[in-house]
């Protein structure tokens, strides 16, 4: 018994060295935190020039830049492109990227010292308050900012109520701007075969939504082992939504301005048929519903055990050299052109994250002339592309060509490129990057944008958090979550037209009229806002 | 001596006469009492303080308005209780919630006990540590995984587990465990029971390496088979860890009990085709609530659940005393 | 010695048979996460693996283990345990044997502010501004300190030490002990059982916990184990809404699956390296000494 207590009590000895150490290097790394040189803010601050090549840059010290996106790949400042951003800017980047979705509203909530840039998505709402962030404005002007272009449907689009402009979200382009850029793309669904079976089959026509079903018909007849299709959770509300005309969440203008939500179109019905009538023909199986991964689906089609796959434009392209390195004698082939009679895709978004620049930041020349510089065009360029010649060179007809793999993601973090541009994308970067000519997904995704109509009024329709609009929406949204499987696994087509009825008198249950009616008030003020 | 008796005098009136025989009692104890107030200190500081908190199921907060928001944001009184209890499938949730409860409470809560009972019958060996071992093992994979594993295992089409069970001959079509709403329940409490059984065997273990051996030795001499040594000495052994353990079970049932996992389970084994039988209280708190940013909401639920896990420990350790003597305290 | 009965053979067999399925229903699907932590990510996704690896790679293990943060915070997740441990079992049993006293004055008050306090909570804000206050924050000893009173171990402890027969403290008291080295010198060493249940049970929670790394501390030097294994697991895992669908499309080895197996694989594997030097404490007959000496 005393050679036990001897030997713990040298452990115990050893654990509280360890653990002094660990507190002595904790406060000592805390004081380092603390004392990170921020720039002189006594001197004027020397113009940050757009193109920052020559001349000496002046040095601005560093940032903690706070994503709030726990999957966000890359962890670290590191590689040549974030090298090059800080030498043309000046600025050193600490990242930091949020454990959970809790973090950043525990951080905001709690009135901790806020990082010097919060980028982020879920959290547009409180970030947009004078106590927590600073308005671009304010430092634009503090630090007398040339050439910081904000364009003013941007400003419109970003800018709250009483006009103050926090953040400019990315990745949002204005239905001129999309159309003036013809390269420019936008991510979407898609459907793809098996070629050999289509071969097989004598190459069948496969032009409409009618034909999909055919094909599934005779896939089932003959190869009786096979799935006839196999759906990504979540993509079937997506793709054929798509092909039959209808939205797919959120609202959309009814005619007249008059603001309805996506369940209340009136061709909805008919999407959620064609689904059940997948279904009880059985050329889907139940348990595809509750799959919570794509991989699952993709798996499937790996290992031959599925027909098709509804998910994204580029499935051939990534399933195919995936089939070959397995060694399996068949691949996919991307359809190409809409099947519905009456396509088309609602696009209202307004974009996506933001960079904020918080009250107590404490670098807030570094931030802001960080945010100028990755809001221009260069910065756009470098981050998403790389450096010009090295790394991509513009085409004749206007789209970029890269020198390495862009789409490979141990690339993309080794050289630190592509997703830092997301940061501040005004749309077309990251759009004109998706254009690869001749390629299936590049096809698939010009058919997408000829049916696509942009309406980003509805992006500013959004209900305030924790106000009796919201939580009708939530419920709503959950609701039909729920109840839309009844209707996609009802056993006979009158079920499925009665558990449709049914969702919708839930949606009225709950208050989809009165949200209906906010939805037109604000999509008209916003209306009459823009002119 | 004399002191005491001083102060004994000292305090004229009947309740000073029992005040001071109350303070004569707590100087005794006075090394325990100290022990107990270290506790208490602890307690105070780290979850009672933190209990202004509560103020936000009450109001109308907003976290961009920090923590003076807590004070002096507007006060909606019982709002969001009203708005929970009048949700559109406020029934199915309480159905849901209340029968996988109780059914872990019924069929999880014996499991460990049988477990340590079983291996207390067995001689100390080579097969004991590793059936031990091996029951503790799922505790450690986490439910993330576990759903993984039940997509594969489970799955109607390829899943080992209806293989086996028709190549035995026990059912004639393979169940449908994850889109069958009927066996969300089954799933629920079969895989819990799987995953945590091992694990609370250690505690029950611990409680019964502490009967004492002569008391088997003595039964056995006096004729008594192995069922009725278990009967009167294992099971009276164990009786007080027992009634301890089930109160704080019963204290945590909405949560799942011993098991717990409730919410973790209907998370990541419920979907949307099992919904009906899947939506427990805390999933439909997360997606209302705490994923839409409402914290409010959030809260109100929170201190629900809060509230109703102490009267039940009150009020299981109150029947407890009535019918046993012994309880929680 | 004894004289085998059927009731022996019988009880025996069935104990036996059914021990045997609880360690195939038990070790198998570990086993099985074993194999697949050793196996391509993607190739797993295409199900059929039983036994053993079919694409075996250490890719997986690279991934998790492979930077160089990673040293450190085992480390820090080691000292951690081993300090929250031996902080949480000493205090806890400090205070638990002080309610467990026969006769003990505001019993009832005592217990009743235990129970409330265990379940009601005022959120993670309030708890983060205490923190704050306290100077915890951003320090090691955030990972120890609010967690030293374990209230459900406390009762469990307090119903242990009330089962202790009282011969024990009265042989001690006769002797001359006071309160302190009665505790010290009598119910300590045959509280064997309990602490090592409750060492177990602690130390595996400071060994699995990463939310307070996530939320309490910035310092990238104090992150532990867990947390850095989470954060490799997230990254990549981009949600199918996320705005650039197609950057994450390609052929990557480590999947998401694979590295959750992975990461629970190493966080399971200590414990399984320290558990057979607790299990000894659960010996029949922990206490016999006790009484007779």
């Amino acid at each position: 018994m005393k050679k036990k207590t001897g030997k713990s009590l040298k452990t115990l000895g050893l654990l509280m060295l360890i653990a002094s150490l660990l507190a002595a290097c904790s406060s000592g790394g805390n004081n380092n935190a603390q004392s990170s040189p921020s720039a002189s803010p006594s001197a004027p601050a020397a113009t940050q020039t757009e193109t920052g090549s020559e001349g000496t840059v002046q040095d601005l010290g560093e940032i903690t830049l706070f994503v709030d996106h726990p999957w966000w790949p890359m962890t670290e400042w590191k590689g040549k492109i974030p090298e090059e951003i800080s030498k043309r800017t000046g600025v050193k980047v600490n990242v930091q990227i949020a454990a959970d979705a809790q973090q950043l509203p525990l951080m905001i909530a709690s009135g901790a010292e806020m990082p010097d840039i919060v980028y982020t998505y879920n959290n547009h709402q409180p970030m947009s308050t004078p106590d927590i962030s600073y308005t671009w404005d304010e430092l634009i002007e503090k630090y007398q900012l040339k050439d910081f272009d904000i364009s003013p449907t941007a400003r419109a689009v970003n800018a709250t109520k009483d006009g103050s402009l926090y953040t400019i979200r990315n990745g949002f382009m204005t239905s001129e701007e999309l159309v003036a850029c013809d390269k420019c793309l936008n991510p979407g669904q898609g459907l793809s075969v098996r070629a050999d079976i289509m071969e097989a089959l004598g190459n069948p026509k496969l032009e409409t939504l009618d034909d999909y079903l055919a094909i599934l018909g005779q896939v089932k007849e003959k190869y009786p082992d096979l799935i006839p299709a196999v759906i990504t959770p979540g993509e079937a509300g997506s793709y054929l939504r798509i092909q039959y005309g209808v939205p797919r969440f959120g609202f959309y203008n009814a005619g007249g301005d008059q603001a309805k939500y996506y369940i209340n179109h009136p061709e909805q019905e008919a999407f959620y048929l064609y689904v059940n009538k997948l279904y009880r023909e059985g050329y889907i199986v139940a348990e595809n519903f509750t799959w919570q991964e794509r991989t699952e689906a993709e798996s499937q089609i790996l290992n031959g055990k599925a027909f098709s796959l509804i998910n994204a434009s580029g499935d051939s392209e990534t399933l195919n050299p995936r089939l070959e390195t397995d060694g399996k004698n068949f691949r996919m082939a991307q359809v190409i052109k809409n099947l519905g009679a009456n396509p088309k895709v609602y696009a209202n978004s307004i974009g996506w994250s933001g960079m904020y620049v918080p009250k107590t930041a404490k670098n807030t020349e570094a931030a802001i002339k960080f945010i100028q510089y990755m809001y221009s065009i260069e910065g756009q360029r470098l981050a998403s592309w790389g450096i010009e010649g090295e790394d991509w060179t513009m085409h004749a007809d206007g789209y970029p060509v890269f020198n390495f793999d862009s789409k490979d993601q141990d690339k993309q973090v080794q050289m630190g490129v592509v997703w830092w541009g997301i940061l501040a994308d005004k749309g077309e970067t990251s759009s004109l990057q998706r254009y690869v000519p001749d390629s299936a997904s590049t096809e698939v995704m010009m058919e997408l944008k000829k049916v696509t109509e942009v309406d980003s009024l509805f992006g500013k329709v959004v209900p305030s958090a924790d106000s009796e609009e919201q939580v009708i929406q939530v419920n709503i949204d959950n609701m039909i979550k729920n109840e839309e499987m009844k209707i996609y696994l009802a056993k006979s087509e009158e079920d499925a037209k009665a558990a449709f009825k049914a969702m919708l008198d839930k949606t009225k249950n709950i208050g989809i009229e009165r949200l209906e009616e906010w939805a037109t008030k604000e999509y008209n003020e916003a209306k009459a806002l823009m002119k | 001596m004399k002191l005491q008796t001083v102060k004994e005098h000292a305090a004229t009136n009947k309740s000073g006469h029992s005040v001071s025989l109350l303070w004569k009692r707590f100087r005794q104890q006075k090394y325990m009492q100290l022990f107990v107030w270290m506790g208490l200190i602890s307690l105070f500081v780290f979850h009672y303080l933190p209990m202004f908190g509560i103020l936000i199921a009450f109001k109308n907060y907003k976290i961009a308005s920090g923590i003076s928001g807590i004070f002096t944001s507007e006060w909606v009184g019982l709002k969001y209780f009203k708005e929970f209890v009048n949700s559109y499938n406020f029934e199915t949730i309480v159905a849901n919630t209340l029968g996988i409860s109780f059914l872990k409470l019924i069929f999880a809560f014996p499991v460990p006990i049988l477990l340590a009972l079983m291996l207390n019958e067995v001689k100390d060996g080579l097969f004991k540590r590793a059936v031990q071992t091996a029951s503790y093992l799922p505790h450690f994979i986490s439910w993330v995984v576990v759903a993984g594993l039940a997509s594969v295992f489970l799955s109607e089409n390829r899943g080992i587990f209806n293989n086996l069970l028709l190549g035995l001959g026990l059912i004639s079509e393979p169940i449908a465990f994850l889109s069958d709403p009927g066996s969300f329940w089954g799933m629920a409490v079969g895989t819990a029971v799987w995953k945590e059984s091992g694990w609370w065997t250690i505690i029950f273990l611990a409680a019964v390496s502490g009967i004492s051996p002569s008391l088997y030795e003595a039964a056995h001499i006096d004729g008594a088979g192995r069922l009725r040594r278990i009967w009167h000495i294992t099971l009276p052994g164990i009786r007080g860890t027992t009634i301890v353990v089930l109160i704080l079970a019963i204290g945590s049932l909405l949560g799942g009990g011993l098991v717990g996992s409730n919410f973790e389970q209907a998370f990541l084994l419920g979907n949307a085709v099992n919904a009906d039988k899947s939506e427990i209280l805390q999933t439909y708190a997360f997606k209302v609530g705490l994923s839409q940013g409402r914290y409010s909401f959030a809260t109100a639920i929170d201190l629900l659940q809060a509230v109703i896990s102490v009267i039940l420990i009150f009020g299981s350790n109150w029947i407890s005393k009535k019918t046993t003597k012994s309880g929680l305290f | 010695m004894r004289k085998r009965t059927f009731e022996d053979y019988s009880i025996d067999t069935i104990v036996y048979a059914l021990l045997i399925v609880i360690f195939i229903v038990t070790a198998y699907p570990f086993y099985y996460l074993f194999v697949i932590s050793f196996n391509n990510g993607l190739d797993t996704g295409l199900g059929g693996i039983y036994f053993w690896p079919r694409d075996f790679t250490l890719a997986n293990y690279e991934k998790i283990m492979g930077d160089a943060k990673w040293t450190l915070a085992f480390f820090v997740t080691v000292a951690r345990t081993g300090v929250g441990t031996l902080l949480g079992v000493v205090f806890t049993c400090l205070v638990s044997y002080g309610l467990a006293h026969k006769g003990l004055v505001f019993k009832k008050v005592y217990f009743s502010l235990f129970v409330i306090g265990m379940y009601v909570s005022g959120g993670l804000i309030p708890f983060y501004i205490i923190l704050r206050h306290l100077h915890l924050l951003n320090t090691f000893w955030v990972y120890v300190i609010p967690s030293m009173l374990n209230i459900f171990f406390l009762f469990i402890a307090v119903s242990f030490f009330r089962e202790i027969p009282s011969e024990l403290r009265e042989a001690a008291t006769i002797d001359g002990a006071n309160d302190l080295k009665i505790f010290r010198s009598v119910i300590l060493p045959i509280s064997k059982p309990l602490m090592a249940t409750m060492a177990l049970f602690l130390g595996v929670g400071q060994w699995n916990a990463w939310l307070d790394s996530a939320y309490y501390v910035q310092n990238e030097n104090l992150r532990t184990l867990t947390y850095r294994m989470i954060e490799v697991i997230n990254r990549g895992n981009i949600p199918t809404d996320a705005v650039s669908i197609e950057y994450a499309a390609n052929a990557v080895r480590v999947t998401t699956y694979s590295l959750q197996v992975t990461s629970m694989v190493v966080a399971v594997v200590p414990i399984m390296l320290v558990y057979p030097f607790l299990q000894k404490y659960f010996v029949k007959g922990a206490m016999i000494g006790a009484v007779k000496g």
